[in-house]
């Protein structure tokens, strides 16, 4: 399987919830989950729309507060941590729509990645590993504002990647990209998984297909189900409230 | 000539032959132009103050003027009291960077958007402006520095340097111009310096995106107080020498007025370079002053299309738009060369 380590699913958990739950109002977004990662695994989460998947990614990048349960990264409970603290633990975060600094270079937005973990001798020469990595050579003095959207993704993976984080969560990094670009990102995000654990959030099947070594189907808050894509895609219960209907589609 | 990641030999010699203009200009000037630039110069700092918060960090502040009046205040009661009017200066800073830091701690670390930032730096000062308006009479005084209400706080004592307890001579114009000055290139080196520091670059990135600088581990909120309360030394700073200047400082300071003529100071100088503040500052002030001078009875009105055409023709201001000419002709030379 490619980027599979042995060792990847041994070990205590990289990451652990417990009984994570969130209500809006009277519906419960996230009702009751139990998720553990384990140190080097590459974990997809999918579900149909409204099944929860981005308010869990929300509260484990602290943008958004649980309502009831605990997070736990490295045995450490990080419930309630600012997003800053966060990040330094070792965990970074790239959101939906990719956030970045619009009037900047895209060599000064990535410099403030590797900045912050860095001398500025290391993090001069970090920047021009990751900009060569990316493929964002030709496009380092330029506005990132003024760029296609998917070089915007790629300069903020990029941003993410220089922190070096123990722990990558992506939230639908191909969003708006070409089969093209999908194909490169799969293949940035299996280079990261060499040295990283990391969650994806997808919608799109043919991408996790790519990439998924275990599958996380949210359904209305809940886990439903867990385990290789054969599996899942076998499964009746997920063939039901999720692939049935886009295959059927 | 302004690069975001350090300061270019050219830009060191700007810096220095400012100062070197700075020191020449009194010897030119008549008494009269070199008093009324000094307080020209005084605002120029005033203005930078607000492009630190504003330009760098994108934090809107109508409270400028509160700390501008705050250190006027600070040094008028102290350099009549003490006779040591450095001693007062520096008083002056001191207050107006503890109330920064106030303010600051309460809205940054409260997590206030950043329009509350700017409406609360604006009730902050039209709360100053009817505080220090109702504090006339003999009863309000400090020391032998009264009050005044809304009649101001009379015969403070010229910037001098002299000892405590030693009163030197008061400055006399040329120097005091000097002062003003110096303190505002002074000032506008500190700030690119600091500009082009992890920590300025940071403060920029925090103005583009405040989210990804937390995502990326920064704590924004010592940050975002750590600018505010450097650029209340910067307005306090002005504020000393301004009620040095005029030896009088009344609650006009805290007024509505005054406090949206340091954001339009900015606006028409061009945010986030720095040196368009102080641009827009002299820029206007000049002009008031001479339209004044020529007679204009309507200076306002003049003002106001002055400001019109501003808007029209240099949308992003004055030093912004000029550095973008300079550059397109920079390159469209280059690119006939080659």
């Amino acid at each position: 399987m490619p980027g599979h380590k042995p060792g990847a699913s041994i070990g205590p958990p990289i990451l652990e919830t417990v009984g994570l739950f969130r209500r809006f109002g009277a519906i419960d977004a996230v009702a009751g989950v139990d998720f553990t990662l384990r140190p080097g695994e590459l974990r997809c989460l999918i579900g149909p729309n409204g099944a929860g998947k981005s308010t869990f990614f929300r509260m484990l990048t602290a943008q958004m507060k649980p309502s009831a349960g605990r997070i736990l990264f490295e045995g450490h409970d990080i419930t309630g941590l600012p997003p800053h603290r966060v990040s330094r633990l070792g965990i970074g975060i790239k959101n939906q729509t990719p956030d970045l600094y619009d009037n900047l270079s895209a060599h000064e937005n990535i410099w403030l990645s590797a900045r912050f973990r860095h001398g500025p001798r290391l993090a001069r020469s970090m920047t021009a590993t990751v900009i060569e990595q990316f493929g964002l050579t030709e496009i380092a003095t330029a506005r990132v504002g003024k760029l296609s959207h998917g070089q915007r993704q790629w300069i903020e993976f990029g941003m993410v990647m220089a922190l070096e984080p123990k722990l990558i969560l992506l939230d639908e990094p191909t969003t708006g990209m070409n089969a093209e670009e999908t194909d490169r990102t799969a293949d940035l995000i299996r280079q990261a998984a060499a040295r990283s654990a990391i969650i994806v959030v997808e919608h799109d099947m043919q991408f996790i297909r790519q990439i998924a070594e275990l599958v996380t189907v949210f359904h209305q808050g809940r886990i439903l189900a867990e385990g290789p894509m054969e599996e899942i895609q076998a499964n009746p219960a997920v063939r039901e409230v999720y692939l049935g209907r886009s295959y059927r589609a | 000539m302004f690069a975001a990641d350090r300061i270019t030999l050219l830009e060191w010699a700007l810096l220095a032959s400012l100062a070197a203009v700075v020191a020449a200009l009194p010897s030119v000037l008549d008494l009269f132009d070199t008093v009324q630039l000094s307080v020209v110069l005084i605002f120029g700092l005033l203005a930078l103050s607000l492009d630190l918060v504003w330009g760098l960090g994108g934090l809107m502040s109508f409270g400028q003027s509160a700390l501008f009046g705050v250190g006027a205040y600070a040094y008028g009661v102290l350099a009549i009291n003490s006779a040591f009017p450095i001693g007062a200066l520096l008083a002056g800073i001191s207050a107006a960077v503890l109330l920064a830091a106030v303010v600051g701690y309460v809205t940054f670390y409260g997590r206030v958007g950043s329009v509350y930032f700017a409406v609360i730096t604006l009730t902050v000062t039209l709360i100053l402006y009817q505080v220090t308006g109702h504090t006339a009479g003999p009863e309000y005084a400090i020391g032998k520095a009264l009050i005044g209400g809304y009649n101001g706080m009379t015969n403070i004592p010229s910037l001098g340097f002299g000892l405590p307890g030693r009163a030197g001579n008061p400055l006399d114009p040329e120097p005091f111009f000097r002062v003003c000055g110096w303190a505002l290139v002074g000032a506008l080196t500190l700030c690119r310096v600091m500009a082009v520091s992890h920590f300025g670059r940071t403060l920029v990135a925090m103005r583009e995106n405040e989210r990804r600088v937390e995502l990326t581990g920064y704590d924004t909120r010592w940050r975002k107080l750590a600018a505010f309360a450097l650029s209340g030394a910067l307005a306090g700073l002005a504020g000393g020498l301004f009620a040095s200047w005029g030896n009088f400082v009344s609650p006009d300071v805290f007024s509505l007025p005054q406090s949206a003529r340091v954001v339009i100071w900015v606006l028409v100088g061009g945010r986030g370079t720095l040196y368009g503040a102080p641009v827009g500052a002299i820029f206007l002030e000049y002009l008031t002053t001479n339209l004044g001078q020529a007679g204009a009875r309507y200076t306002t009105f003049a003002m106001g299309l002055v400001l019109v055409a501003m808007v029209l023709l240099f949308p992003r201001g004055l030093v912004p738009t000029l550095i973008e000419w300079a550059s397109r002709v920079a390159t469209g030379r280059h690119r006939a060369r080659s």
